[in-house]
């Protein structure tokens, strides 16, 4: 029964983990577009910056950030293979300012909360 | 590369028509690059285990695929959605043509205008069952289908071979859509011996089948089943290609022998004394019948020889290294 019940805990602190992490992982991919990149050196940079992320969640959430309208992506040919680079459209920058000054209002309310 | 071209195939298979190459163009770039740097990394090229690896960390290909789905789809994913419009389409055009022809029988009957109107209008409350039943099952069928494919084990070397572009293996949709065509027929045949009004209409009160058509009915409905049962094979088992190839040959060669059995069997429909029905009548009608049959057995037959064609021409090609998804490249 404790095996049972300490394995409900790891799953739901799983769980609560993956909920907080999901939010952070738009304004981590919009800020490190700041600069372009492609996939794949895209999710190198996060996972080196600590915010590991698979391909199954990066790639749908590039095309629907783009379909948003708060990326821009071309394909061109690099290392004689053709590779989508994405980047901030005007609209995205506008946004991640916004995100970016919620983020830190958020940590900073956090940060008092946890302290008390 | 061939492990992470049938892997692709399979994510494929599962993504809104649309966005395929796409999407698949991107995600082997990414699988290419991780390769290119786990070589880089090992100074030698990587072993078919270790690609078998970093294949299955990236998980299931139907589970990949899913991530794709976009969320406005509540009931049918947008794998499914083609084959469940043309389904529905085609379901809801036949209900259509029967209710047309039904009332159109009535109407040299002599049946009264407001008799042929209810006729006519009954196809609303026929179009609203068909509506609800197809919608219902493709939505069960979208959520086993996924089920299925996951419990068939999931290791990369267990992938299907590649499919030539002539001669594509049966995808899983279509594979479904076939199935659910063909249990949908089989279960209508396998009622019109008890009831012979699903397949003559108001005419069963004046006519019926001959003790001939009974004595041939199992000879008719076996390949039915046959078919049937190869296109669950055909489903559960993708790997099995022969099957997959040589389904609708062999559906279509029994349909044929099926057909010229009939046809030899003369008569096959009789009064049934309820209703008074004159010779020459009845003589037209199986006349009819047997013109029927004929025009069915002749394009059946061009059906068997040509799908007996493409499985011996996939036979000799076998599969070929192609990417899934083909040379070019969006969006370049």
């Amino acid at each position: 029964m404790r095996n049972t019940g300490q394995a409900a805990d790891t799953t739901s602190f799983e769980n609560l983990r993956l909920e907080l992490r999901r939010g952070c992982l738009v304004l981590a991919v919009l800020g490190a577009l700041r600069v372009e990149h492609y996939g794949y050196t895209l999710r190198k940079e996060l996972t080196e910056w600590g915010i590991a992320i698979d391909e199954g969640t990066l790639y749908p959430l590039l095309r629907r950030l783009e379909s948003q309208g708060l990326l821009l992506s071309e394909w061109r040919e690099e290392e004689r293979r053709n590779k989508r680079f994405y980047r901030l459209s005007p609209e995205g920058v506008t946004t991640l300012d916004a995100l970016a000054g919620e983020w830190r209002a958020l940590t900073a309310s956090l940060g008092r909360i946890l302290q008390e | 590369m061939d492990l992470v071209d049938r892997y692709l195939q399979q994510v494929q298979r599962y993504l809104p028509a649309k966005d395929q190459d796409d999407i698949i163009n991107e995600l082997k770039d990414d699988i290419l690059s991780e390769v290119a740097d786990q070589e880089a990394h090992l100074g030698r090229p990587v072993t078919e285990a270790e690609m078998v690896n970093l294949l299955k960390h990236r998980g299931h290909p139907f589970l990949l695929a899913q991530r794709y789905r976009p969320k406005q789809y509540l009931l049918i994913g947008p794998g499914m959605l083609p084959f469940y419009w043309q389904t529905l389409k085609a379901s809801l055009a036949l209900a259509f043509l029967v209710i047309v022809i039904v009332t159109a029988v009535s109407a040299v009957q002599g049946a009264p205008p407001h008799e042929l109107w209810n006729l006519l209008s009954g196809f609303f409350n026929v179009a609203l069952y068909i509506f609800a039943w197809v919608t219902g099952l493709f939505a069960v069928l979208d959520i086993v289908q996924g089920r299925l494919n996951l419990q068939q084990g999931w290791d990369p070397r267990k992938l299907p071979a590649l499919a030539r572009r002539s001669q594509p293996a049966p995808r899983g949709l279509e594979a479904f859509t076939e199935l659910v065509s063909t249990g949908v027929f089989t279960i209508w045949w396998l009622a019109v011996p008890h009831y012979p009004w699903v397949m003559l209409g108001p005419a069963a009160n004046v006519i019926m089948f001959t003790p001939a058509w009974h004595q041939l009915y199992w000879w008719i409905t076996a390949p039915l089943i046959i078919s049937f049962l190869m296109q669950v094979v055909a489903l559960v088992h993708p790997q099995w290609q022969w099957v997959g190839r040589s389904r609708r040959f062999v559906a279509a060669a029994l349909t044929v022998g099926g057909l010229l059995l009939l046809l030899g069997a003369g008569d096959l429909v009789m009064a049934t004394g309820n209703m008074p029905i004159e010779a020459h009548a009845l003589a037209m009608i199986n006349r009819l019948v047997t013109a029927c049959l004929s025009l069915s057995a002749l394009g059946v037959s061009v059906q068997a020889a040509w799908e007996g064609y493409r499985m011996v021409r996939g036979k000799i090609g076998g599969s070929t290294g192609r990417s899934p998804a083909g040379s070019e490249t969006p969006g370049s």
